[in-house]
């Protein structure tokens, strides 16, 4: 019994291929059910996103089907084999489970602390789970392997710090306003950044969005992506008044928004904070309305240079990240091995109960007529002999504390009294 | 016996800080949710300290420096339990906590032990509750002077675009300022019962109403304080500038709490 895996990701596989293997949850589901049939693998999940497609499973003995389940994916997607030659990465036990718990911290990213791995990770085993494709073993490494993401999440930097312009304007935002929702937004010229940003503070639970735009199509268009207004550009000024948060990407080759401008507008809006983000170039906002109280200015160089900041410290924390992982990777295997040591001993206790009840029966038969007390006594006599022989190795074999010596054990155990042939 | 109890209640508050710490650099919450439940026991322990005092003494301890700057610690750490439980933000603490543990532990310290006989005119439940309202009110400035703080810290950090390392664990700005309103909004009413209560006391022994150099300065501390409150509802003061004034707010008190009290006043003197 061991834990397998076989898949490829962005490092083994450029994009043409890995778009070829992609599972879709309903292929994902035909997929799992042919893999339980096919009888290679005991439990089985499949991870597939737009950087990986991998296979999980538990084998039944100590052989990898690797083979098979490399064909078996080629069939699947109808690629020749030769074109994955190379591609494919196997790894058992330890390995795999090192390999899964790093990816669902977002380790094996291509970005590195990118938020989604995790609730894909969690999806392709809610998948499986209800697929009925996974048991106790493949349950208890992917419950562990959400934990674990969860855990390096919380305890480190890798995933707190925006890396993406977008995040960071949104971050600095909730800094300035704490609870982002509620907070209404204007939008100055409908460009693709702005939409990303638009998009993040939506994320963030802003609802209340107005657009202007030259083009009032233009304006009306993304205001009706996100529920928003769309307001004509000759009412600027009016639009400007209720705004928190004011998005700039504009084409206007001058400032758009002045200091003049603005020192007018806080008096009548209570000098409530203001947050502009210009990420047009060239820049649609005076630098010098950040001398009006209250007012934050952050332009495209702010967003990008507080990003590569961000993604300095991120890898800074990588170590910490894999010393969790570490930890974990070491927690589980304990409770793997614990698996084999405990259906070992409760095997060997049944086959030897089971001699123990055949020869008694055997043997109570040919000594003739007993008295109720006799045959108690010889009942009494058998079982504690054998509860006698077996208490060492139970005890010893519970005990080894070294994962390995006891696999070693069990392994022995196993095969010197021919236990692999029950179910257990 | 309540020196001992305020070892404990030191050490106790000394482990509630390094939750609070662990808690900001591991961003575990469970040591978060831990330190605030220190924070409840180590103010029990130094509650307990204080009554057996006051037991020795046969009332309210204010008159010697254990006394004072124990009240002080005790009511500072108990303002921000309650701050955090009002707003829901535990980062604050690591931050805050420091206050309460110099106070404590330079009040126990500095103690001199033996019994001050007190005085009849130190008897009684107004001079009892005119002397708790002004230090609860000045507690509730103090926390109000490391929100202020925080808020520039962190203003200065948005300005600079330069998130430091805290940046993404300290609260927001709005957040911040929210507090800082609650605990003057709390502050300057207590304040100015204080004053008043002080002011009944004195006539009840006679004294019309004297100018003392104390009294002087916790007006002033008081007008301070009701101005930021206005202006921070006008808004034209939002921000940083009504932390500066907290700030200053903090400054008048401490000069009022050291200078005044140990070269001007007549009967402000604490020990």
């Amino acid at each position: 019994m061991a834990i397998f895996l076989v898949g490829l990701n962005h490092i083994t596989a450029p994009v043409e291929v890995r778009e070829r293997v992609v599972f879709t949850p309903e292929q994902s589901r035909t997929a799992l059910t042919q893999l339980s049939e096919n009888g290679w693998l005991r439990e089985e999940v499949i991870l597939s996103t737009c950087n990986r497609s991998e296979i999980y499973g538990l084998t039944e003995g100590e052989l990898s089907p690797l083979e098979e389940i490399r064909n078996f994916v080629c069939e699947f997607h109808h690629i020749p084999p030769d074109a994955l030659n190379g591609c494919f990465y196997h790894q058992t036990q330890e390995e795999a489970v090192r390999h899964l718990f790093r990816v669902a911290s977002s380790l094996d990213s291509q970005v590195v602390g990118e938020p989604h791995i995790l609730g894909q990770v969690r999806n392709a085993f809610v998948l499986a789970l209800e697929n009925k494709s996974t048991g106790i073993v493949l349950n208890r490494l992917f419950q562990k392997s959400v934990e674990v993401g969860k855990r390096v999440r919380a305890e480190t930097e890798i995933g707190s710090r925006p890396v993406s312009l977008s995040s960071v304007a949104v971050e600095t935002a909730a800094k300035i306003f704490g609870k982002l929702e509620g907070r209404a937004v204007l939008v100055l010229g409908a460009g693709e950044m702005s939409e990303l940003t638009v998009e993040s503070l939506a994320l963030h639970g802003v609802g209340n969005f107005a657009v202007t735009n030259r083009s009032f199509d233009r304006a009306q268009e993304l205001a009706a992506k996100f529920h928003g207004t769309a307001i004509p550009w000759e009412k600027l000024d009016e639009a400007l008044l209720p705004p928190d948060i004011i998005i700039s990407s504009t084409s206007s080759p001058d400032f758009v928004i002045t200091k003049s401008h603005l020192e007018r507008l806080m008096s009548s809006r209570k000098h409530r904070p203001m947050f502009f983000i210009d990420i047009a170039l060239p820049r649609d906002i005076d630098p010098r309305v950040q001398e009006v109280y209250n007012v934050y200015l952050y332009n495209l160089d702010d967003l990008k240079s507080i990003a590569e900041g961000n993604r300095a410290e991120r890898e800074k924390d990588i170590p910490r990240a894999e010393k969790i992982v570490e930890e974990e990777v070491r927690l589980f295997m304990h409770w793997l091995e614990g698996l084999t040591a405990v259906p070992t001993v409760t095997s060997l206790r049944k086959k030897v109960e089971q001699i123990r009840t055949t020869e008694l029966e055997a043997h109570l038969r040919k000594l003739g007529p007993l008295g109720e007390r006799e045959r108690n006594l010889i009942d009494a006599l058998t079982q504690s002999i054998v509860n006698k022989i077996l208490h060492e190795p139970t005890i010893r074999l519970k005990r080894t504390a070294d994962e390995r010596e006891r696999r070693d054990h069990a392994k022995a155990l196993r095969y010197l009294f021919d236990l692999d042939k029950e179910e257990w | 016996m309540y020196i001992i109890l305020s070892w404990i209640a030191v050490l106790s508050y000394l482990v509630t800080e390094t939750l609070y710490w662990l808690n900001l650099v591991s961003r575990k919450l469970a040591y978060a949710k831990l330190a605030s439940r220190f924070l409840v026991i180590s103010l029990i322990i130094h509650f307990t300290a204080m009554l057996a005092r006051s037991r020795q003494l046969h009332l309210v301890p204010y008159k010697d420096l254990y006394g004072s700057l124990s009240l002080f610690a005790w009511m500072v750490a108990l303002i921000y339990l309650a701050l955090e439980f009002r707003h829901r933000q535990k980062s604050v603490g690591a931050f805050l906590l420091p206050i309460p543990i110099v106070l404590l532990l330079l009040g126990t310290l500095l103690n001199r032990p033996g019994t001050h006989t007190p005085s009849a005119e130190l008897r009684g439940m107004l001079f009892a509750y005119h002397v708790t309202s002004n230090i609860f009110a000045y507690s509730a400035f103090t926390v109000s002077f490391i929100l202020s703080m925080l808020y520039l810290l962190q203003h200065h950090q948005i300005r600079v675009r330069r998130p430091g390392l805290l940046f993404s664990r300290l609260p927001s700005l709005e957040l911040l300022e929210r507090m800082n309103r609650t605990s003057v909004a709390v502050g300057v009413p207590v304040l100015l019962c204080g004053i008043l209560l002080g002011s009944l006391w004195a006539r009840k022994l006679h004294v019309l109403w004297e100018w003392d150099p104390k009294l002087v300065w916790s007006i002033i501390t008081l007008l301070v304080y009701a101005g930021y409150l206005f202006l921070e509802k006008k808004g034209t003061w939002k921000g940083k500038r009504s932390a500066i004034i907290s700030v200053c707010g903090f400054l008048i008190i401490i000069f009022s709490y050291s200078v005044v009290n140990l070269f001007f006043s007549s009967f402000h003197k604490f020990y």
